[in-house]
């Protein structure tokens, strides 16, 4: 029987700039001079109901690595006045400072924190900074990273800052100062004709810096310590009863563990070699970041910034996410799980993508429709087992759609907010597709139609950027990179296979705990720098809403007014971002073409994984031979979730096949880049796009 | 109402320089300042002007605009004697910086004690003597050190022996 098409609502990703972007700072680029050798470490104890009011907490204040002074403050209305006794008790049997909180913030904090430029470092710091605010609002910030935190008063005086927060991810935070009220230094500098940058403080959160170097998210203080084999380790106690000798103990270790991590990761970090200072780092992404600016690479918007918006346009109208969806529904399924191994780094290389990253500009040209015709009719499963055909895949194409399996983000339920990413039989109006996404159409359809190419757009990348130097990933003698001979990618990967080889080796468990966070790390960072980085891009939600500039992919641009304007990262790079994705979901295309060629089928899929019904498999030479033949980096194996960093994707596994539903972001009020209404024949496969988690804007029509 | 138990006093002494120093980093841009005086290697915070990487000391400055570099400094602080002395005006804004870590009734001196103002002649020439030593034979130990280090890679451990010069001590 064949199903009645069905017109739908289609969106894709657009691409706007703003007509006035905000000036830097006088126009001149200016650098902050750096923190002091002064470090204020402190942690708090709270109330264990749901207030989690502040009750006491310790610090201490380090000029290098030597102790200057230490002590307690508390908060005088959560304590009785026993309680009082025991910390007065405490801290002269041990020769510390006792204040009240109020007057440790300005003492303490502030003469630290702002006087003397001293890093503030803390576990969970975002934590404690708002147990120590007496006061919140929601930012106010002119600086759009910091739109939609929370702006902590710590004290009354008018003249010392607030600290903004913000989370960026579920393992990062953004933490600054802001200009306090008055005249400030910097305003009174300005007067005098000379540029200083506001003084915005300098945080570290070793759980978050733990969760950049060594990957797997957060890191509790206690396995952090232990992995790091800090000299004191985390202790137990009760914190529920009345503050005692012990709970006060358990207080001041806490703070000399969080101490000893601050000390043991920037030590590490300090082996890196990078630039970067330690403050600025709160993600596995920005490690790899300050790889590529160690290397003297220049970010291709600044080397290219004149590249047409019209191309941008059609670059991200071909950019989505990992493929993830659930084919088999509703039906408890054994399914036998492969996955690849570095997937995303996998496919950035096989295409070769790193001259695309050392580029001085990238070029484009027509292509012959016909002959890309020609090329996807030619192509076979075996071709694409030949890692040479990879690099010819770096081209966009426009496809007049004939009941092409094709990508499509529709609204899918009538009267739905959401718009989903499926693959669905498309007809209706030409759209833009990477050459990537065609040849897996073709893969999969049933017949293997090779869909209709009317206009295609190659990459190239042009002269290498000059200037560049080599550099030591991780500060790790033997694994020397230099840019122009080698791919950092692949040297990436090779690293965190010796990493884990030295896992696999290690004989005990902490030093089995540090390479496995070490390989994690890698692997993060691997994923960012092939994939993540490149589609960078950051919301601003605004208060009243702005002007844009909608550009199309006809070359027109139309100005839009939203309250959700966008701003690519500072290593934005679409032509890298979605060769890589579409190259992902091509090697998933190509695995399931194979699982099916030999007869079987898949329970779900996942970005860089499969399941196929454990009926359908004898274990398995067939799946496992196949991909290892088809790259050499990639093999089955044990499952291991890629995690995310600020730029990676986040949609959870659909562990149970039954519970996923296809899910997107909700759309907003932000630019639409084409109207088309669309028919479909039959109803499409459920499939999740994994969505960026930096809130980029759907598009809506 | 807060109690400091114990700690605190050296360091509150030196809060202040400590502030003082960090708002000059802040406002040349940099913690590795240097003048960018062909030549001059001045890097005193207190001396430099201007803003990373286009700074210049202060007598540097002053030569740009084609004025003296010498400037008058009054010793014991303007409130407290009229004597000047013309120095240098890197020195005198290293010794500016000196007063200001005067306690403020010796400087400011507002009834015009005799007792303060004579504490303030000798702060005064203290200064003096201390900038003098600072920055006139305090690289030298330094130097020496270093020459030491230079020689011993050279001729080793008894290369004094090897110039002929016998044991010196």
């Amino acid at each position: 029987m064949r199903l009645q098409p069905e017109t739908l609502e289609v969106a894709v990703r657009g691409w706007t700039t703003n007509p006035s972007p905000p000036r830097s700072f006088r126009g001149i680029p200016l650098e902050d001079v750096g923190p002091s050798d002064w470090t204020l470490t402190f942690d708090t104890e709270t109330e264990t109901d749901h207030a989690q009011r502040l009750r006491y907490g310790g610090w201490q204040a380090h000029r290098g690595t030597r102790l200057m002074r230490h002590g307690l403050f508390y908060e005088p209305d959560s304590v009785t006045d026993e309680e009082r006794d025991i910390l007065k008790q405490e801290a002269g049997e041990q020769g510390l400072e006792l204040h009240e909180v109020t007057d440790w913030i300005e003492s303490v904090f502030f003469q630290l924190a702002v006087d003397l430029s001293a890093v503030v470092v803390g576990h969970n710091l975002f934590f404690d900074l708002t147990r120590i605010a007496i006061g919140h609002d929601t930012t106010r910030s002119r600086d759009p990273k910091m739109r939609g935190g929370f702006s902590l008063k710590l004290c009354e005086n008018p003249t010392r800052p607030r600290v903004l927060v913000k989370k960026a991810s579920a393992s990062a935070t953004f933490i600054q100062f802001t200009v306090p009220d008055g005249r400030s230094p910097e305003q009174r500098q300005q007067e005098r004709d000379i540029d200083v940058l506001p003084y915005r403080g300098f945080f570290v959160d070793t759980a978050m810096l733990a969760g950049a170097l060594m990957g797997g998210g957060k890191w509790s203080l206690g396995r952090l310590a232990d992995t790091l084999e800090t000299e004191h380790q985390k202790t137990t106690t009760d914190l529920d009863g009345p503050i005692t000798a012990d709970s006060v103990a358990y207080c001041l270790n806490d703070v000399t563990v969080t101490w000893e991590c601050f000390q043991k990761l920037a030590s590490r970090y300090s082996s890196y070699n990078l630039d970067v200072p330690l403050h600025r780092v709160i993600s596995e992404a920005s490690v790899g970041k300050a790889h590529l600016a160690q290397m003297r690479i220049r970010a291709w918007r600044q080397v290219q910034p004149d590249f047409p918006n019209w191309l941008i346009a059609v670059l991200m109208e071909t950019y989505y996410g990992g493929r993830s969806e659930c084919h088999i529904r509703r039906r408890p399924t054994k399914g036998f799980y492969v996955d690849f191994l570095s997937e995303y780094p996998s496919v950035y290389c096989l295409q070769d993508l790193w001259r695309y990253q050392l580029a001085a500009d990238l070029r484009w040209d027509e292509v012959e429709p016909d002959e890309v015709n020609e090329f996807v009719a030619s192509i076979e499963v075996d071709d694409l087992l030949q890692p040479e055909l990879w690099r010819r895949l770096d081209c966009v194409v426009q496809v007049d759609p004939d009941g092409d399996r094709l990508l499509t983000r529709a609204r899918y339920k009538p009267g739905s907010p959401l718009f989903n990413v499926g693959i669905a039989e498309r007809h209706g109006d030409e759209a833009w597709w990477t050459l990537a996404d065609v040849i897996a159409a073709k893969l999969e359809s049933a017949h293997h139609k090779t869909p209709k190419v009317i206009r295609a757009i190659r990459f190239t990348p042009g002269q290498l950027q000059g200037g560049l130097r080599p550099i030591y990933i991780a500060g790790q003698a033997d694994f020397r990179v230099d840019p122009y001979e080698d791919d950092f990618i692949q040297r990436l990967i090779e690293l965190r296979n010796r990493a884990k080889r030295n896992r696999d080796q290690a004989t005990d468990r902490s030093e089995r705990d540090l390479w496995e966070a070490v390989q994690y790390g890698l692997k993060i960072t691997a994923n960012s720098d092939a994939y993540g980085i490149g589609i960078e891009i950051n919301t601003t939600t605004h208060r009243k809403p702005v002007k844009a500039l909608l550009h199309h992919t006809d070359g027109t641009s139309e100005p839009i007014t939203t309250k959700h304007s966008e701003r690519e990262g500072s290593w934005f790079n679409p032509v890298i971002a979605t060769l890589t994705a579409a190259g992902g979901r091509l090697l998933l295309a190509l695995l399931i073409r194979l699982v099916r060629d030999a007869g079987g089928d898949y329970v779900f899929c996942d970005t860089d994984s499969l399941s196929s019904p454990a009926s359908h498999c004898r274990p398995s030479k067939t799946s496992s031979t196949t991909s290892m033949h088809l790259i050499p980096m990639t093999r089955p194996t044990c499952p291991g979730r890629s995690s995310n960093s600020k730029t990676s994707t986040t949609t959870p596994t659909p562990a149970n096949p039954e519970l996923s539903t296809p899910t997107q972001s909700p759309p907003r009020d932000t630019p639409s880049s084409r109207n088309s209404p669309t028919t479909f024949t039959g109803s499409p496969e459920k499939t999740t796009q994994k969505a960026n988690s930096s809130p980029s804007a759907p598009n809506t029509v | 109402m807060s109690q400091s138990i114990a700690g605190g006093g050296e360091f509150d002494h030196s809060m202040e320089a400590a502030k003082r120093l960090e708002t000059q980093y802040r406002r040349l841009g940099t913690r590795d300042p240097v003048c960018g005086w062909p030549g001059c290697e001045e890097s005193n915070p207190f001396v430099l002007t201007g803003r990373h990487p286009d700074l210049l000391c202060y007598e540097h400055k002053l030569l740009s605009c084609a004025r003296s570099p010498y400037e008058g400094h009054h010793v014991a602080g303007r409130h407290n004697s009229d004597v000047m002395a013309d120095i240098p005006g890197n020195e005198h804004r290293i010794l500016s910086e000196y007063q200001a870590a005067w306690p403020e009734d010796t400087l400011r001196n507002p009834n015009q004690s005799p007792l303060l103002a004579a504490a303030a002649a000798i702060r005064g020439w203290l200064d003096v003597l201390r900038i003098i030593i600072e920055r006139s034979i305090a690289w030298i130990p330094e130097f020496l050190e270093w020459l030491h280090r230079e020689l011993v890679e050279r001729y080793g451990n008894d290369w004094w022996i090897k110039f002929g010069w016998g044991t010196p001590f």
